[in-house]
Parts: structure tokens; sequence; C-alpha cells
């Protein structure tokens, strides 16, 4: 069972627990770390019972040599399971007794038995009805140790525990395979009555508040998962959570109804990508059940009406269509497979009504996980059952149905969007976010969009003077430009590249002109030693002329500002500019007739 | 006219893409309202040179908006003015309007204090003088566009039992359009229709995307950051999704790559279908 | 009067040729979107001004200015500037008229699209005239002088077609500024002139031509359309004297 069923039994027996006078959640805390073996009680007696176990057949020598070979170290690691707002165990000072009030009595010395409310209306809702916590925490252990802290409602304290060993001989006597952590009074002849010890032991196996603590030791390492135990959290009891019913500290990690959604939507626990989801499917159930209305659902058995509430959600995104069980106590039973339907893109939550409570947890299978009927022996019964749980399925495939039918419309032939409706769906959300539609009249829609804006978004507050800091200085890649390239026939041929208008500055005044180009960050040119540059004009409208500017008939001379030659101009080139440091330089004279107020790009060519 | 080309002017200008001034925000944003004569035209902006605010706050520099639709508007904005208004019969917004403000000089500007420039610049700053009635910035460019019927939708299909083909896909004036043979060939029957479709839709991508580069391009390439909002309405939907998801340059070499980017897993999601459907019993 | 607006379709239609000729097409529902736009008033206009003398024609240019003024460009600029409207407008409405005024329509498709369903942009009569008269009365109360700038206009009507094809210069007082300059400066056979000496030009350039084009490649450092008449005049003649060196003679007032 694991981690993750040792969490979620744990966590039922707390929900179990309640104060019933309460509305405060219950807050369950969960630690792991490790602690000297010489603080764990009674580990000695242990110890020695170990080392004459003997084992009799292969699987019970093989559990013998682990132990063993477990039992010596010195750090040993602990898991403990701490509850708060919940009852405790009751009657602890009367030892083993009799009185189904001393529920410490049952928990402690009667294995997988559990105790009956005497509410019944509690006793209904409650989760466990096997008992089998208990064990599963011997389980957890390499040496099949787990102790109980209690702490009552009269502040009591006291330390049980058990140990599941196999049957041995010890001291020329047999015992038998569960040993308790018990003191153990004679009370009359042969008689001996197990009584608990108060709690003086180590801070790990303190309980001082009402309630009760599970530590277990030696905690097996595959055991030692924390992100196993925070998904059985989230898996099991997303409801309790969601419904403030339940805290749970894994740690130093809070799992509340405010948290819960930042760990089921963190990529370390559960998959995001909902195309993906095919085994673990609580952030589905999540989403589902906080953004989707319920509808009631009444299932029938061949003899009462049974009242649900159904959260549904129909998207196409999704790969595995399951429905999640719930108990009223907000634990989910199992991720429903509907016949027929569990590769339908749906995603559902069915949450029992408290009065329907009682009838879905007599349907679990011995460890929750799954309605059952086999587990029934009244042949009546189980018949009933099972007419339930096929008519739970039918009802909701009925409903998955109608949500394809209705997504997926066949008929008229010029019906659109159905079946592109998911993908259109889509780019109409980007087509949304890139674009404001405003409406104006007629109900006539207009789209708005916005170029240009900084990727810095503009900061809104007046009173922030601060600037923002201005976005590293981009420098376009020079590109590479086919077609008729170069301008300069029968020489070799060379490359021409355009300047990208932000890696050029130039400035006019008076009748000078200089023009600066920073090549540093364009690896086609940088590195080369010289180059040659032409221009084109761009008009009002963007447009640009390649052939309509004629340098020769606007500029009187021109420089190179590096070498402070004058560069030859031919077929409307300047030629030969020296890149110095990936920096090439000109200084232009214009003639009177210059527009001064024209703009260019610039080409390269290396 | 609302200009917005990168190019190299002769002094620096005050835009949102240039480096002429370290930090170059000169951003835009108009609220559109109407009544039953008049349009309003809600502006805010915002400059990030203290220098130009300066100027426009001491009236050397004046805000003029400049709202083209089949012409040219220009209004001056002075300080303090949210707004203006234009009369139905005289601006028609079914089409499309480009908006943008345009900041011009009303008197000869010395630069000399002008410490918001960049450090280029700055070498020069005491030598500048931007003359009376020349333009000292712009900004990004507001697009309000009446003439998509349906603005955010991207596909349509249809089925046309006269087909030549088995499919065949059709750049409409804004849309996408699928068209089937039959009811059949859209898998109509299984619940997973819709992803079974996707490779259509890519494939509708891939002809309206090659279109766009025809349309928008050189060289077989264009520079999504750099074009002019497109004309066509199909054109416009495919920029904005582009734009939405940094796509920078779309060509014929990239267009697969464009694809995936603005569409979400198309392909994946119909390789997933089949695979389910195969795998499926029933 | 209510005008129905036609339906997508209608262009290169050689069924909606015949219909218009057999006057068959109001009574063709398929014709139709729907869409009804209505106006106090739609007289008769003309809307084809390319053939006839200089005078004839300036005379239709006149009539159509003044009919637009006075009957169109009060309604919304979603009607006025919308080609469906003026097309559904002829077609529709105007058959009689058009088969009157403009009778080689019987002859072909081709006149038909040329005269009735041209596009609507720049080389379309209508549109000349309906941005002329706006820009005009914008900027004009005066009644007599909009009649003068609809002369001028006329006069100057490569240059006017050259500012309105592209939508740079489409503005009411640039127009107007530019054609007070030319007017005052009695430019208007310079403007038209044929620029010779410069191989590197088109072979059709003219003068006025690339004096507008200087403007262009000028925007937006220089915001023309936002200028006063006199700066915009110290540029237009600078731009000028790049392509013109004659002696400039203001008009005597």
């Amino acid at each position: 069972m694991g981690i993750y069923g040792l969490t979620r039994e744990n966590i039922q027996n707390s929900l179990d627990g309640k104060l019933l006078d309460n509305d405060d959640p219950v807050v369950l805390t969960v630690k792991t770390g490790t602690i000297h073996q010489d603080y764990i009680p009674g580990i000695k007696e242990i110890k020695q019972r170990i080392t004459s176990l003997q084992g009799r057949n292969s699987y019970t020598k093989e559990t013998i040599t682990h132990m063993v070979n477990k039992m010596d170290l010195e750090e040993v690691a602990y898991i403990s399971f701490e509850d708060s707002n919940t009852r405790g165990l009751t009657g602890a000072r009367n030892g083993q007794s009799d009185s189904k009030e001393d529920t410490w009595a049952i928990y402690a010395y009667n294995k997988g038995v559990h105790f009956e409310e005497e509410d019944e209306a509690v006793e209904t809702s409650r989760g466990g009805s096997h008992g089998v916590g208990k064990i599963a925490s011997n389980a957890a252990s390499d040496l099949h140790i787990m102790f109980f802290a209690n702490c009552d409602k009269k502040g009591n304290q006291h330390l049980g525990g058990t140990v599941q060993l196999v049957e041995h001989k010890y001291n020329n006597q047999a015992y038998r395979s569960t040993g308790y952590f018990a003191d153990i009074k004679s009370i009359g002849a042969n008689k001996t009555k197990f009584y608990p010890f108060e709690n003086r032991f180590h801070e790990v196996f303190e309980k001082k508040t009402r309630g009760l603590k599970i530590i277990i030791p030696y905690l097996r390492e595959q055991y030692n998962d924390e992100s196993d135990i925070i998904k059985s959290i989230c898996d099991s009891f997303f409801i309790s959570i969601l419904e403030n019913r339940l805290v749970v500290n894994v740690n130093d990690k809070v799992i509340n109804r405010e948290t819960i959604k930042d760990f089921v939507s963190d990529e370390k626990y559960y998959i995001q990508d909902i195309a993906e989801i095919k085994h673990e499917f609580t952030p589905l159930y999540i989403d589902t059940f906080l953004n989707v209305a319920p509808i009631p659902l009444t299932i029938s058995d061949m003899e009462n009406d049974y009242h649900f509430k159904l959260y549904f959600r129909y998207d196409e995104a999704i790969p595995k269509g399951r429905v999640a069980i719930v108990r009223t106590i907000g634990m989910k039973i199992e991720d429903k497979k509907v016949n027929n339907n569990v590769n339908k893109p749906f995603n559902a939550v069915l949450v029992a009504e408290k009065a329907e409570d009682g009838y879905l947890k007599s349907l679990e299978n011995e460890s929750h996980t799954q309605l059952a009927f086999d587990h029934i022996k009244d042949v009546r019964l189980q018949k009933n059952a099972k007419r339930f749980i096929n008519s739970l399925s039918k009802e909701i495939a009925k409903i998955i149905e109608e949500a394809i039918k209705k997504n997926n419309k066949t008929d008229g032939m010029m019906d659109t969007k159905d079946i592109l409706y998911l993908v259109e769906n889509q780019f109409k959300q980007d087509l949304a976010d890139a674009v404001a539609t405003v409406k104006i009249n007629k109900g006539k829609s207009l789209v708005k969009v916005t170029t240009d804006i900084p990727k810095k978004k503009k900061k809104n507050k007046p009173n922030d003077k601060e600037k923002p800091e201005k976005p590293r200085k981009k420098v376009k890649r020079v590109k590479p430009r086919s077609g008729n390239e170069g301008t300069n026939g029968d020489e070799e041929r060379l490359k021409r590249y355009s300047a990208h208008p932000d890696i050029v500055e130039r400035l006019l005044i008076g009748n000078k002109e200089v023009v600066q180009f920073d090549f540093n960050d364009s690896k086609e040119i940088n590195g080369e030693k010289s180059c040659n540059i032409s221009l084109s004009i761009i008009d009002g409208m963007g447009v640009e002329y390649k052939d309509e500017f004629k340098i020769k008939d606007n500029y009187n001379t021109v420089i190179d500002g590096t070498s402070g030659k004058q560069c030859k101009i031919e077929n409307n080139l300047i030629k030969n500019i020296a890149i110095n440091n990936g920096i090439a330089q000109l200084k232009l004279e214009p003639k009177p007739n210059f527009n001064k107020a024209l703009k260019f790009v610039y080409y390269v060519e290396v | 006219m609302i200009y917005k080309k990168d190019a190299n002017f002769p002094y620096p200008l005050l835009t949102n893409t240039s480096p002429s001034y370290e930090s170059s925000n000169f951003i835009l944003d108009v609220n559109l309202e109407e009544n039953t004569s008049n349009y309003r035209f809600e502006i805010n902006y915002q400059i990030d040179s203290g220098f130009i605010n300066d100027l426009i706050e001491n009236q050397q520099a004046l805000l003029i908006l400049v709202i083209q639709s089949k012409d040219n508007k220009f209004y001056p904005i002075r300080p303090g003015k949210r707004y203006i208004e234009i009369a139905k019969s005289r601006i028609s917004i079914s089409n499309r309007t480009v908006i943008q403000l345009h900041l011009q000089s009303k008197q000869a500007i010395a630069f000399g204090d002008n410490f918001d420039l960049s450090s280029f610049y700055k070498q020069f700053k005491d030598e500048i003088v931007v003359p009376k009635n020349s333009i000292l910035g712009f900004s990004n460019v507001v697009v309000f566009d009446g003439s998509t019927t349906k603005p955010l939708e991207l596909f349509e299909k249809r089925v046309d039992p006269d087909l030549k083909s088995d499919i065949s896909i059709e750049l409409g004036s804004e849309m996408i359009i699928i068209n089937y043979k039959s009811e059949k060939l859209q898998f109509n029957d299984s619940p997973m229709s819709n992803r079974l479709n996707n490779p259509y839709i890519y494939m509708g991508l891939q002809k309206a995307l090659y279109k766009f580069i025809m349309n928008n391009g050189e060289d077989g390439e264009v520079d999504v950051e750099q074009i002019d909002t497109p004309t066509d309405n199909l054109d416009m939907k495919l920029y904005n999704l582009m734009r939405k998801k940094m796509v920078e340059e779309v060509s014929i070499d990239n267009i697969d790559e464009v694809i995936y980017k603005i569409s979400d897993k198309i392909l994946d999601r119909y390789t997933a279908a089949v695979k389910e459907l195969s795998s499926d019993g029933n | 009067m209510e005008i129905r607006l036609l339906k997508k379709g209608y262009k290169n239609n050689e069924q909606f040729y015949k219909d218009f000729l057999e006057d068959q097409i109001l009574i063709n529902e398929e014709y139709f979107s729907g869409e009804i736009v209505f106006i106090n008033s739609a007289p008769d206009f003309p809307i084809y001004m390319a053939k006839g003398s200089e005078q004839e024609r300036g005379q239709l240019f006149l009539e159509a200015f003044e009919l637009i003024s006075s009957s169109y460009l009060n309604t919304n600029r979603d009607i006025h500037f919308d080609e469906v409207f003026w097309h559904s407008l002829l077609a529709v409405y105007k058959r009689d008229y058009l088969l009157e005024q403009y009778p080689q329509i019987k002859d072909g498709i081709n006149q038909f699209n040329n005269i009735v369903l041209k596009d609507f942009n720049w080389e379309n009569y209508i549109y000349k005239c309906v941005l002329g008269a706006q820009y005009v009365n914008d900027q004009v109360t005066d009644l007599d002088e909009r009649v003068r700038y609809y002369g001028l206009i006329f006069e100057n009507l490569d240059l006017y077609n050259y500012i309105i094809k592209y939508e740079i210069f489409r503005n009411d007082s640039f127009l107007k500024n530019i054609l007070d300059i030319i007017d005052e400066l009695n430019l208007s056979k310079v403007m038209k002139a044929k620029i010779t000496d410069r191989d590197d030009l088109g072979a059709d350039e003219r003068v006025g031509r690339r004096v507008i084009f200087e403007f262009n490649k000028s925007y937006p450092i220089i915001m023309s359309p936002m200028l006063e008449k006199e700066d915009l005049k110290e540029l237009f003649l600078e731009y000028l004297s790049y392509y013109y060196q004659g002696t400039i003679q203001p008009q005597l007032m």
C-alpha cells in the first residue's frame, strides 16, 4: 500500500476523530526525520526478540533477515502523523478494558476491530470500516513497529505501540506474532492486564494536545517520500481541504484551501499538460469542482433513490474520462471508470449527500479504493449493490453522451464550428488576448490592436519616479538579401546586408552629417576590415525607394571617419569604408539642394 | 498619415523602437466612445523623457493626434486635453482606423539640455538644433478594425458534395475555410472528431501562412515585428496570433515551426487521438 | 429614400449586367444583402467625366461637386465612403439616368464595369468628387469661394489625382494650402509640365508630382499637412527648385 496508502489511512482516521462540536478544520501534521535508536521505547526488548526469531518458510526467513539487517542502525528514520481538533482516544487509564467507550483499549489491544460510534449519524459518515489503518502502520516499518501517543480531553498523555513479528519462542516460551508496548499488571492468579505507559518519552513520541499521534520508527526507505505524501493528501482529500475541513502540514509545507492549488499546479507533483493526464486526475478534479456548477443526480438501486451532486465538465483536451467518487467526509474513494467511456473527454466529481454516505461506505472495498459488491455477503444486498453501481455508470454515461452530442453537432450542412470547436476556441482565446474588441452601434464589433509597445509595460503609478530600465539595446541580425546581389558587376561578388536602423546612428548638423555603424553584434560583418555602403530613401508611408537617392548628386564629399580619407563613390555605392573594432563611420557634406528632412536605411556589402 | 517604419532620421527621435533615447517610451492608448452623431477618441499617453515632457508643458512642442482611415486627420492635443470628437459624417470606422501621436516642434529646439539621449547623440547634444515644425517623436500605433465580421474566428468548415476533391482548403477574406466533400470526412461519428480534424487545421494554417508571406514579405520571408499591420483580414488574424506567440519571423522555411508556436500541439493531439482510438476496445 | 444594398458577387457578373440592361435587378431578391441605407435625397449627378472638351468636363465636375455637397456629404462616412452604397445606388436606382447619360454602357460589360461599377478609389470620379467636395466644404464656408476651389481642383487635376492617390496627403488643409500656393504663384502650368532633363526619373514625370513626392519623402520629419500655408510655401518653393529653374510669377491680385 506504500506511503500513499498509509497517509490516506491516517488522514481518514483523523477525520473520523474530528471533534464533534467544533467547526475548525482537522489539522494533521506529518513529519519525517531521524531519531537515535536509543530513544525508541522498548527497542532493546524488540531486538532481543528479533534475534531469536526463526523462520519457518522462505517468506518469514526473508522478513527476519531483513529485520536483523536493519535493527542495528544508530540513526533511524521515522514518520509521524499528529492530529488536532480531534478527540483522541478515551479511557487509556483503564488499560485493557471491555467497555465500549474505552476506545484506547480497542485501538491499542485489538487489532483489526474498529470501534463503533455511539452516534449512528457520525458512524455512517466516518471513513474507515475495516480497521486496516493500524496494520498499515506496522507494515511501513522495517521492524514492523508503530507507536501511538494519545492525549485525551483531560490532558492525560499515554504512549502505546505494537510490533508485528512472527510466532516465536523466547526464553522457552511460545509467543504470538503481535507484541504490545504496554505495562502488564497481575490482576489475580494467572490473569494479567495491559496498561499503557504514561508518555514521558522523547519529543518525537510526545503528544501534548488533544488528539492522536502515530509514530513509525524504522520507516522503510521506499516510504520516505514527501512528494507521495503530498500527492496522497491532494488526491484523496482535495474536497475536505477545499471546504476547509482539513489542513495538512507536511514538514514545512502547509496544504490548505488556499495553497492546495499551488501544489496541484506544480509540475513537480502533477503533470500539467491536460493532454497527458492519464493516471492522476486531481488537477482536473479540482478545476471541475471549483469551476462547474453541480447538477443533482439521482441513482437508484432496486429499492431506493440516492441523491448526489455531480460536477461535470466536458473538455475535448481531456484524454481519459474519470469520475471522482467522494464520500461526505471529503475523501475520494475512487477514480471511477465509466463503462465504454474511459477515453471520453470529460472529468467529473460525484459527491454524496449526507444521507447516502452510509450506503456508499458500505460499498467500499476493504482498502477503501473502489466501490464494489463482492465483499458483501448478503445475497440480496449484493445484488442491490451491483444494481446501484451499474446504474451509477449508466447515469453518468448518459450525461457524457449528451455532452459529446452537444459539442459535436453533425446535423445541418452549413453548421460550422462544431468539429473545429476546440482548436478554434484556442485560437479565439489567443486572438482575444492579442486584440481588444470594442462594441459600437448595432452591436458591430471593432478590433483594437496596439503595436510597437515596448515589451516592458508602462508603469501606471504616477508617483513612480523611477525610470523603467532601458531594455538592452537590440541589435538585429543583419540579414543577407538574396536576388541581384551586389551592385558592382564584374568585381568579386560581395554579400549585401541591410543594416537595421538600430545599429546605425545618424546626425545632420548644419551641413555636416555623421553616420556611424556598430557591427559588434553582427557576426557576418564584424571581423571584416572594410565594407561598402549604400542607402535607400524611406518615404512618409514607410515605403523604401532603392534607386531614388543619388549619392553623388546629394553629397559634395564623403569621408571615412576612421581613416579620414575621402571615399570613392561608384554605382551609387560608397566604397571601402574601414571597420575598426566593429565600428564604421562616415562624415558627409551634403550639397545645398539636399533635402534635410530625408530618412534612410543603409545597406552594407562585405 | 501615421508613420512606423524604422529608419535613420537626421536627428534623434523619441519612439518606442529607436535606441536614440536612453529610455525610449512614447506610449499611446486610445479608447473609442460614440454617441449618435460623433465618435470620441479618448487619449492616454506616456512619454519617458523629462526633456520632451518639459517641451510639451512649455508649449515649445505640440502633440498631434493623427487619425488615419480613408484619409488623414490631424488634431493638436494641448496639455490637459484628453479626447477629441469627430462627426460620423467625417470619419468611418467600419474599415480600419489607425491612430498615432506625433510630437512637432513649435520653434527651433536646442538639445543642449537633453540628457535623455543615448551616448552617441549625447556627445553632439550641444550642436543639435531641431528646426521649427519638425517631428520630435512618434508613438506606437493603435488600430481599430471594424472590417472583420468575426474578429476572433479563424476557421470555418463547410460540407459541399459537389467538391472535386475530398477536402479543399480555401482562404476566405477573413477565415480559413475547410471544405469537406462529405460529413464522413469530418469523422463526425467519433467522439474525437475534434482532434481527428487537426491535420486539416494544420494544412489550413500552412496555406494561409504561405499566402501571408506572399502578401507581406520580401524574398519569401516576413519580419513580423517590422511590417505594418496587414490590411487583409485573414493576414491580420495570423499577424495577431504570431505576435501573441512572439513569432519574430515567418518564412517558407519556418512555416512548420510557426504553426507549432501558434497552435496548441494540434498534431500531438491528433496522434494521441488516433492512438487512443486504436487501443480503445469500443 | 431607402437604398437597398447589393450582396457581394454583383461585380463582373454577366447576369447582373444583363439584368441591369433589362431592368430586372430590383425584383431579384438574390442580389441584395438585406442591408438598407436611408438618405434624404439622392439626386442624379455626373459620375463619369472622361469624355468631352475641357470646358464641358469642367462643367460636369462642378455639377458633381455641388450635388454631392448638397445631398450626400452629410450622410455618415460609412455610407458615402462605401463602394457598395454607390454601386447599389447606381445599378439599382439610377439605371435610366445612366443609360441616358452614358449610352456606351450598353456596348458591353466592360463599359458597365468602367462607368457604373468602377472600383471606389482615386480613379473613380465619384471618389474624386466626394473627397474634393468634402475637403473644400470643411475648409471653406463661402459658397462662391467653394466654387473657385472646385475650379482649382479641376484645373490641377493631375496633381489632385496624385495627392489623393496616396493616403499620406489625403487631408483637407494640405490640399487647400497646395491649391492656394499654386493659385497665388500662378504655377498651374509649371506643375503640369513634364520634366525632360532628368533621365533618372520616369518618362511621364511632372514637376507637380515631384514636388508632392518631396513632401512625401520628408514626412514625418516635416508634417506638411499640419503646416501653416506660409511655412508650407517656403518648403514648396525649395522642393520646386530641385526640379524647376524658371522664374515664378505670382498672380496679380
